[in-house]
């Protein structure tokens, strides 16, 4: 698993806005999704590997398939989608490294408080975020799609 | 008749239906659901299974979404194995006036045999067709 460019947080994982926007801005040729329901179900999975957009090749993941996934060949940039924040620290500590985490989209629910209006966090989230960017020099940042307002983690 | 249910991007269904209104006239059994930036996925899937499994129950049932591989489209196509719906996306308005209009007097096989190849053909460069530069 090489060339990860960029790893993002939505829990709508693959759709529109981020085929039309984010793939093309990375040079996207590998979409990697890492979420449990999709991996286990396998008519969702089906669906998911069928919305593949021309450009790139899609693959999934269960968050607790981290080594297949570092074994994984892969060709060009790859971008690593997920809805789960804790499932970034495994991936950097197992030997899959990339310097971008984009925010991309999380609702609110059960803790969460609202920062932007495609954004909401836990403060165990939030915690998590920070120790994510000091631990692994990683960059957070909230962006809805390339070249619309970008947050720091800092700034939100 | 068949339902129609129209899940969308922002009030792109809502506003579909208002405006296929103005030149159809009759639009009962015709619902939408707009999903807006902000809102929680698993609602929307949530909210499309109820819509779904109610509408495709004693009717035939048309779900038109906006964007192939978009959310309303994911929310959708997760239930298509399970309840029995037509899923037409990259709904236009040509289109949706079509199925709208007929679907008094098409059942939903009929509809699939003549009405949604020609949907695909209500795109048109009006310059070329005119022969304007």
């Amino acid at each position: 698993m090489k060339k990860v460019v960029l790893a993002r947080i939505d829990e709508r994982l693959l759709h529109g806005q981020v085929v039309v926007n984010w793939l093309p801005v990375y040079d996207i040729k590998e979409i990697i999704i890492i979420d449990n329901e999709i991996a286990e179900d396998d008519f969702l999975k089906e669906i998911t590997l069928a919305a593949a957009p021309k450009s790139a090749r899609i693959h999934v993941f269960a968050e607790n398939q981290i080594d297949e996934l570092r074994d994984l060949q892969t060709e060009g940039n790859a971008i690593i989608i997920t809805k789960n924040i804790f499932v970034i620290p495994s991936l950097l500590s197992n030997g899959i490294s990339f310097n971008q985490l984009n925010l991309g989209g999380l609702s609110m629910i059960k803790d969460r408080k609202r920062y932007l209006d495609f954004l909401c966090l836990s403060n165990s989230e939030i915690d998590e975020l920070k120790e994510i960017e000091d631990k692994y020099d990683v960059e957070v940042f909230a962006q809805m799609i390339p070249n619309s307002l970008k947050f720091d983690l800092n700034k939100l | 008749m068949v339902n129609i249910l129209i899940v969308t991007h922002g009030d792109f269904g809502k506003e579909l239906k208002n405006s296929a209104k103005l030149i159809v006239g009759d639009v009962s059994n015709i619902e939408s659901i707009s999903y807006d930036i902000g809102d929680n996925f698993k609602s929307l899937v949530a909210e499309v299974e109820k819509k779904i499994k109610r509408m495709s129950n004693d009717s035939e049932l048309m779900v038109f979404t906006d964007m192939y591989g978009g959310s309303p489209f994911n929310a959708v196509t997760r239930f298509m194995n399970k309840y029995d719906f037509d899923h037409v996306t990259g709904v236009n308005f040509p289109l949706f006036l079509d199925i709208a209009l007929n679907r008094n007097a098409m059942n939903l096989d009929e509809i699939e045999k003549n009405i949604i190849n020609d949907g695909k053909k209500s795109i048109v460069f009006v310059n070329e067709n005119l022969g304007i530069s």
